[in-house]
C-alpha cells in the first residue's frame, strides 16, 4: 500500500511523525532562554536614549569584555546583547522604557538596564539610584554590586565604590570580568599592592590570555621590580600575531604596546608560555638584585 | 539537541528497517534527513565561538576584503536583510543543503542507497558541526566544492570548473581541495605514496628549517597556536578509514569511485604534511572529513548488507553519535 503511489504507508507515517516532533524540538530552541530576555529588555530599554556612537561604543565595550573573560556563555551573552542593539538600532522605535520599567520595575535586571542608560547619559545620580534599587532587590548580585561601585566612583564617593567592589570581587563566581574590574578600580585607586595578586590569578587562571598578563606586567611595572619587568619586556622573544588578531582585534591598544614593546624576531611555539612562566618567576623570587 | 539528532538519525532507521520498497521510500527518507540536517542549523546555529567576528564582519563592507569575496558578500546581502544571528544560520543551513544535493548529485541514479547512508554519516562526523558551526567559510565552500566534485563525474567539466572557482573565492585554502580532486583523478596510484611520505616531508621541512635557524612557523598560519585537539586520534581515524576504502576498492562495485577514494586519500596527505603544526593540521583535515560521509556510505553499504546487520550499524553509529554530540568540545564550539 502506498500514499498517492508514491511512498509506502506505514513508513511515510512514522518519516512524519519524526519530522514533527524534531520541529517541535527545534521551536522549543527558538524560544528565548530568559537571561538573554532579560538582556533584550535591558538594551531595549537603553536604546531609546542612546545616539549611535554610544551603541558603537557599547558593542566594542561587549565584545572585548567577552574577548576577555574568554568563557563562553560570556561570548554568548555579549552576543545576544549585539544581536539586541543591532535590533533596536534598526527599529524605529527602541520601545518605551517607562513602559517596561512600569511592568517589570521589580526586576534586577531592569534596574541595572535603567542605571546603565543613566551613565550613558552621564546622570551617575540617577544610575546610583537604579543600581541600589538592584543591590536591594539582590544583594548577592555581582554585577550590580559591580555597577553601582563604578556609579560611586563617578560621584567621588570612592570609599564606598571600593567596598562595593570588594563585595562584588567577593561574589563574582565564575565572571573573571568581575575581578578584572575590580583589579583596575584598585589599580587606579593606586592600591597596586591590592591589584596584584588579584590579576595573578587572572593570569593563573587563564594561561593563554595575554592580555591578563599584559596588565599584570603593567602593573607591576611600578614596583620596586620594574627593572625586571623592563628587561623581559625587552628581551623576550615572543610571537603574539595569533592571538592578538584572535583575541582582541588588530586595532587594539594594550595588544599593539605588547607587540611594540617586545621584539618579535622569531616565531617560537613555546614562547608565549615560557614568558608567562618567566614572568612569573621573576616575581615569585621577588628579588630585584639587576 | 541530542533527542534531535536522534531523532535524525531515525530517518535513516526507518530505510534500513523497512521490508518495503525501498526504492519508493528513498527520496522521502532523503527528504527528511536535508529538512532535519538543515533546520539543526536554524535552530541551534549561528551563536557558534567566532559567531560574533562574522556578525561584525558582514556590517562592514565586504569589498575592501581581497579573499573570501563571495562569502563575505553573502554575508553582509543577508545581514541587511535579517539581523544577526540569522545571517550565519541561513548560510549554514545553505551550506547543508548544497552539500547533500551534492551527495545525492555525487552517487547518481544507480547507487541512491549510498545518499541515505552518506546522511546518516554526517552527523556523526566532526566537520557537521565544527564547519558549519564555526569554520562556515571551510563548510560552504568544502559544500560548493562538492557539487563542483559531482559535476566532473557526471562529465559536466566546464561547469565543474566554474563551480571550483566560486567555491575559491568563498574560502581561498579550499584550492587543497581542488588539487586534491586533481590528483586523485590524473595520479591516483601516487596517492598511497603520497600519504607515506608527506607527514616525513613535512617534520622533515621543519627540521631542515631549523637547522638553518628558521622557523616554518613563520609562514604557516596558525603555526604557533596550540588550540587543536586529539589531533593525533583524528590522524590515526583517517587513516584508518583511508585503508579501509582503499581495501575496499578491491571490490568491483566499488571502482567507479575510485576518483572519490583517492581524492580523499590526497586530501588527508596534504593535510598530513603539517602534522608538526596541530591548528594548521585540523584546519586542513576539516577539508578532508568533507569526504569523510560519504566514504563512510561506502563502507557501511560494504558492510551492512543484511538487515539485522544494517540495524546493528545504525546502533553503533548512533551510540558513537551520542558520544560526539555530547562533547563538550562540540557543545562549546556551536555555543551549547
Amino acid at each position: 500500500m502506498t500514499l498517492a503511489g508514491v511512498v509506502p504507508v506505514r513508513p511515510a507515517i512514522i518519516l512524519a511523525v519524526i519530522t514533527v516532533a524534531a520541529a517541535l524540538l527545534a521551536a522549543q530552541q527558538f524560544r528565548a532562554p530568559p537571561a538573554i530576555d532579560s538582556l533584550e529588555i535591558q538594551i531595549a530599554a537603553a536604546y531609546r536614549y542612546i545616539d549611535h556612537m554610544a551603541l558603537n561604543l557599547a558593542r566594542n565595550s561587549l565584545r572585548r569584555t567577552s574577548a576577555l573573560s574568554g568563557r563562553v556563555e560570556a561570548i554568548r551573552e555579549a552576543e545576544s546583547l549585539i544581536a539586541a542593539l543591532d535590533v533596536m538600532r534598526r527599529s524605529a522605535d527602541g520601545g518605551a522604557l517607562e513602559e517596561i520599567a512600569v511592568h517589570r520595575g521589580d526586576e534586577v535586571s531592569v534596574q541595572i538596564a535603567l542605571g546603565r542608560l543613566a551613565v550613558i547619559q552621564g546622570n551617575a545620580h540617577v544610575a546610583r539610584v537604579h543600581f541600589e534599587r538592584a543591590v536591594e532587590r539582590a544583594p548577592e548580585n555581582a554585577a550590580a554590586r559591580l555597577e553601582l561601585g563604578k556609579a560611586l566612583f563617578d560621584l567621588g564617593r570612592d570609599a564606598e565604590a571600593m567596598r562595593q567592589l570588594a563585595l562584588a570581587h567577593e561574589r563574582r563566581g565564575k565572571f573573571d570580568y568581575i575581578a578584572w574590574e575590580y583589579a583596575l578600580a584598585r589599580l587606579k585607586q593606586g592600591h597596586i599592592d591590592e591589584a596584584l595578586p588579584v590579576l595573578r590569578q587572572l593570569v593563573d587562571d587563564n594561561p593563554g590570555n595575554l592580555g591578563f598578563a599584559l596588565q599584570y606586567l603593567q602593573a607591576a611595572a611600578g614596583q620596586p621590580c620594574s627593572p625586571v619587568v623592563q628587561r623581559i619586556l625587552e628581551t623576550t622573544t615572543a610571537y603574539f600575531g595569533n592571538d592578538f588578531t584572535m583575541r582582541l582585534g588588530d586595532n587594539d591598544e594594550p595588544w599593539q604596546m605588547v607587540v611594540d614593546r617586545t621584539r618579535i624576531r622569531l616565531v617560537d611555539r613555546d614562547a608565549k608560555r615560557a614568558m608567562l612562566a618567566h614572568v612569573r618567576r621573576e616575581f615569585d623570587e621577588a628579588s630585584c638584585e639587576d | 539537541m541530542v533527542a534531535y539528532l536522534v531523532l535524525l538519525q531515525s530517518a535513516s532507521l526507518v530505510y534500513l528497517a523497512s521490508r518495503e520498497d525501498r526504492d519508493r521510500l528513498l527520496p522521502a527518507v532523503v527528504l527528511v534527513q536535508a529538512l532535519l540536517m538543515a533546520t539543526f542549523w536554524l535552530a541551534w546555529g549561528g551563536y557558534s565561538i567566532d559567531s560574533w567576528r562574522y556578525a561584525w564582519r558582514f556590517d562592514q563592507s565586504p569589498f575592501s576584503l581581497h579573499t573570501d569575496r563571495v562569502f563575505w558578500i553573502a554575508g553582509w546581502l543577508v545581514q541587511r536583510v535579517v539581523d544577526h544571528p540569522w545571517a550565519l544560520r541561513i548560510l549554514a543551513t545553505f551550506g547543508v543543503l548544497l552539500w547533500i544535493a551534492g551527495a545525492w548529485r555525487y552517487f547518481g541514479r544507480e547507487n541512491r542507497r549510498l545518499v541515505v547512508l552518506t546522511c546518516m554519516a554526517m552527523p556523526l562526523v566532526p566537520v557537521f558541526f565544527l564547519g558549519f558551526g564555526n569554520a562556515i567559510r571551510q563548510a560552504l565552500a568544502a559544500a560548493v566544492f562538492l557539487i563542483g566534485f559531482a559535476l566532473y563525474r557526471a562529465g559536466k567539466g566546464r561547469l565543474a570548473t566554474a563551480g571550483w572557482i566560486v567555491a575559491l573565492l568563498v574560502h581561498l585554502p579550499v584550492v587543497v581541495l581542488v588539487i586534491a580532486a586533481v590528483a586523485g583523478r590524473y595520479a591516483g596510484r601516487f596517492a598511497i605514496a603520497a600519504l607515506v611520505l608527506l607527514p616525513f616531508a613535512g617534520w622533515a621541512a621543519d627540521w631542515l628549517a631549523s637547522i638553518y635557524g628558521f622557523s616554518l612557523e613563520l609562514l604557516v598560519h596558525y603555526s604557533a597556536n596550540e588550540e587543536g585537539r586529539f589531533h593525533a586520534l583524528k590522524y590515526a581515524v583517517h587513516i584508518a578509514v583511508v585503508v579501509a576504502s582503499l581495501l575496499l576498492m578491491r571490490r568491483e562495485v566499488h571502482r567507479r569511485n575510485a576518483w572519490l577514494v583517492h581524492s580523499y586519500c590526497y586530501s588527508v596527505a596534504f593535510s598530513s604534511f603539517f602534522l608538526p603544526y596541530e591548528v594548521p593540521f585540523e584546519r586542513l583535515l576539516l577539508y578532508a572529513e568533507i569526504f569523510l560521509p560519504l566514504i563512510a556510505a561506502m563502507l557501511f553499504h560494504a558492510v551492512l548488507r543484511t538487515r539485522p546487520a544494517a540495524l546493528v550499524g545504525w546502533g553503533l553509529a548512533t551510540l558513537a553519535g551520542i558520544g560526539l554530540w555530547t562533547h563538550p568540545s562540540i557543545r562549546s564550539t556551536i555555543g551549547l
